[in-house]
């Protein structure tokens, strides 16, 4: 009987290519050769690559840092906890930022939360990058954005209760009544950390000038604790001012445009390669345009990348990279793709890659692509590998959104052959057909339905006689301006748990209507949840922002040409660190 | 148009196309050598295969024959049929696949010495599916493995692979 230890180890390898992991197991304690053959590195770099995208490159055996124990890597990757967001750190943008200012800085759009955004000052095509930096690294500064945010809305719960009791002083609140107090908070935590900064300044310029309404942002501390409490007030204000009306100043800008620019803050951090020891395995995407914005993003694109940190070695460096990666060929076929229509013709030209899947949901659409097609000419640099376009997305316009606005769950439109690209490689060019057959009966009638009348004010307080005229006249004042209009700023998304819809005007669909009646916003289509087929690494993630909705005319916005806000993108999945000796391949 | 005669271990020559022996890349660089040396020439090339016993080579020139027809047959069909032809292919393979494990054994080995890659794949990813779903011992009993690790070494390797069973 002829073993299958007979066999060259080269077949065998390959038998075992065909094989689960799990049968691997099994063939490996089934003899002294498979065992030897189930630990080779050869056998789980292709693994990692086809079952995680992770591409690693491993130094030599012999080489300092050894041989790497690639079915080790392989295990640690299978075991890697999923985590709801894989926090990247935004640091590159072509696209500018509005008015320069720090509050609407582009890591905003990769921090995983609902209440700070992005907001360009360029039109269209508008490549934002995150790079994934060592673990904690952006959590921990996060952690402590979030610390200070909850000092503010601590000092903030009475001044701010007394706003919004519409100028109204109630004794009962400053004794801390128990619902109109949680009301209140729950107003206070949409609001995002330039308006909660803001809100803290009008109060403290109060406070300094003695005035009286100034001096609940030191309500309930007495003596000692009241001075100490002063002087953090101090250095809180002069923190707000600075993040409120500075530029961010540790930016690079590109020496002929002062769009392109690259924050190197955090590089020092974390040492000169620092970013490049862990990686990102995506399985999810979540794009949010919740808030507010005159400009809402329309339509994007994400890709993911892998960085080799071990090619670069200066901030410049860096900085040279990323407008490499934005430069390439594949970035930018999708300048301007803001329709399924453009995207068809991009894919029959064969300059963006096929597409797997085109799903359809309340908020948007959204295509998948195929993994394995690697264009020509799409390595960027010699420290990015291929630059692989993940999901292109759309946001529902509010013509679309009335068909779309019933759909429960996402609904795949088609899935497996584009027929575009297929068209393009049988050189057929008689079929007009499209890549997109939207089933006509799938579209749910919708009724337009919507009481447009104005919602209460977040909680209703009994009048109480008394107080200093002037203490009132503040009180009304400030409250004109914080209740009055609408702020730049984002809102809470619209499916999260604190939602903020009673205090908006909303309506059973979801859409939000302005004092006369007329829709506004983007309220119902501002949230899409993207499956992606398989898992994506990388520790480079690109978001091209293509267009926006423009809504300025809704928001009374006097801009003259539209910039595009988005809230924010959140890449979720694990994050898998690489050993020493290992790095990403960027070939 | 030169001839080829394979040679088989017991002396059995089989005469293939110049078509279907370009699938097997050993004889391929063996022609290609030849006419660099040569030039052009109507001269039977001759390739003894030792290794490989008759019935083993009949099997594999059967799978390069039936491979160049299907390459003619995709090159020639529109693209509508593609799908059909594929289905067609696929079927035809597993036909061909019905062999027993010892047969199989030959097969790669022969695959594998006359450098056929996708003979290579379609034997390697057969004895996969053999192995498909079986626990260590039962691996040992399909391909007649004798035991050579010790209980202790398979149970360390059991432990050491118990994240990959879920």
């Amino acid at each position: 009987m002829s073993e299958l230890s007979d066999l060259p180890d080269g077949c065998t390898q390959l038998v075992l290519e065909f094989l689960s992991i799990r049968d691997v197991a099994a063939c490996a304690a089934s003899c002294k050769k498979m065992a030897a053959l189930a630990q080779e590195p050869l056998m789980w770099i292709p693994r990692l690559k086809a079952d995680f995208g992770v591409d690693i490159k491993a130094r030599l055996q012999g080489e300092p840092g050894g041989q790497v124990d690639a079915r080790e890597l392989y295990r640690l990757a299978s075991e890697a906890p999923s985590k709801d967001a894989i926090r990247f750190w935004g640091c590159f943008t072509d696209g500018g930022c509005d008015d320069h200012l720090r509050q609407y800085w582009v890591d905003n759009m990769f921090a995983p939360n609902p209440l700070e955004s992005y907001c360009s000052a360029l039109s269209g095509n508008v490549n934002c990058i995150g790079l994934l930096m060592e673990p904690n690294i952006c959590e921990n500064a996060d952690a402590s954005k979030e610390k200070y945010r909850e000092y503010l809305l601590d000092r903030l719960r009475v001044p701010a209760g007394v706003i919004f009791g519409h100028g109204i002083v109630n004794l009962a609140l400053i004794q801390q009544e128990q619902d109109f107090d949680g009301a209140v908070m729950e107003r206070l935590r949409s609001y995002s950390l330039a308006e909660l900064e803001h809100l803290f300044l009008e109060f403290y310029v109060e406070l300094t000038a003695g005035h009286t309404i100034g001096r609940l942002l030191l309500h309930g501390l007495q003596g000692e604790d009241r001075e100490r409490e002063r002087s953090n007030l101090n250095a809180v204000a002069s923190r707000a001012e600075r993040n409120l009306h500075t530029k961010h100043n540790n930016l690079c800008f590109h020496p002929e445009s002062r769009d392109i620019q690259f924050d190197s803050e955090a590089l020092p951090l974390c040492g000169a390669h620092g970013f490049t020891r862990s990686v990102g395995i995506v399985e999810r995407l979540r794009v949010s345009r919740a808030g507010q914005f005159s400009c809402p993003v329309l339509a994007g694109v994400v890709f993911l990348a892998h960085f080799d940190g071990d090619a670069v070695s200066s901030p410049q460096e860096v900085f040279d990279a990323l407008q490499a990666a934005r430069d390439s060929p594949v970035c930018k076929a999708f300048n301007g793709l803001k329709d399924e229509k453009a995207m068809s013709q991009a894919v029959r030209k064969g300059v963006v890659p096929r597409r797997t899947k085109y799903v359809v949901s309340s908020s948007g659409v959204h295509y998948n692509f195929a993994q394995q097609d690697i264009l020509p000419s799409d390595t960027p640099h010699a420290a990015i590998g291929h630059l692989q376009p993940v999901a292109w997305f759309r946001f529902h316009n509010r013509r679309d959104y009335k068909r779309w606005a019933t759909l429960t769950s996402p609904k795949t439109l088609w899935e497996g052959q584009d027929s575009d690209y297929d068209i393009r490689r049988t050189r057929r060019h008689t079929s007009t057909r499209g890549a997109s057959p939207i089933p006509q009966g799938a579209a749910a009638d919708y009724v337009e339905d919507h009481p447009a009348a104005a919602a209460p004010p977040a909680a209703q307080v009994q009048a109480h006689a008394g107080g200093l005229a002037q203490f009132v006249g503040d009180v009304q004042e400030m409250a004109q301006a914080w209740l009055g209009g609408a702020s730049h700023a984002a809102m809470q998304d619209s499916d999260s748990d604190t939602d903020m819809s009673e205090a908006e005007s909303d309506s059973d669909d979801g859409e939000v209507f302005d004092e006369e009646g007329s829709p506004r916003g983007t309220k119902g289509r501002d949230m899409m949840h993207i499956e992606l087929q398989g898992r994506w690494a990388g520790n480079l993630a690109l978001v091209k922002l293509i267009d926006q909705e423009d809504l300025m005319h809704e928001w009374e916005d006097q801009h003259d040409e539209p910039n595009i806000d988005i809230n924010h993108v959140t890449l979720s999945g694990s994050v898998l660190q690489l050993p020493e000796g290992v790095s990403l391949s960027a070939a | 148009m030169r001839n080829i005669v394979l040679r088989a271990n017991d002396g059995a020559d089989h005469v293939i196309s110049v078509a279907a022996a370009s699938l097997c890349k050993t004889v391929a660089s063996l022609l290609q050598d030849l006419e660099a040396s040569k030039g052009e020439d109507t001269d039977p090339l001759i390739v003894p295969l030792p290794n490989v016993c008759n019935c083993t080579l009949q099997k594999v020139l059967g799978f390069c024959e039936q491979q160049r027809a299907f390459d003619e047959l995709c090159t020639a069909s529109p693209a509508a049929q593609q799908a059909d032809l594929t289905r067609q292919i696929q079927a035809w393979q597993m036909e061909y696949m019905q062999v027993s494990t010892d047969e199989l054994y030959h097969l790669v080995m022969a695959a594998h010495y006359l450098n056929v890659p996708r003979l290579l794949d379609l034997c390697t990813d057969a004895m996969a599916e053999r192995i498909r779903g079986k626990s260590p011992a039962q691996v040992r009993e399909c391909f007649g493995l004798k035991p050579s690790l010790s209980p202790e070494e398979e149970e360390e390797i059991r432990r050491s692979n118990l994240w990959a069973l879920n």
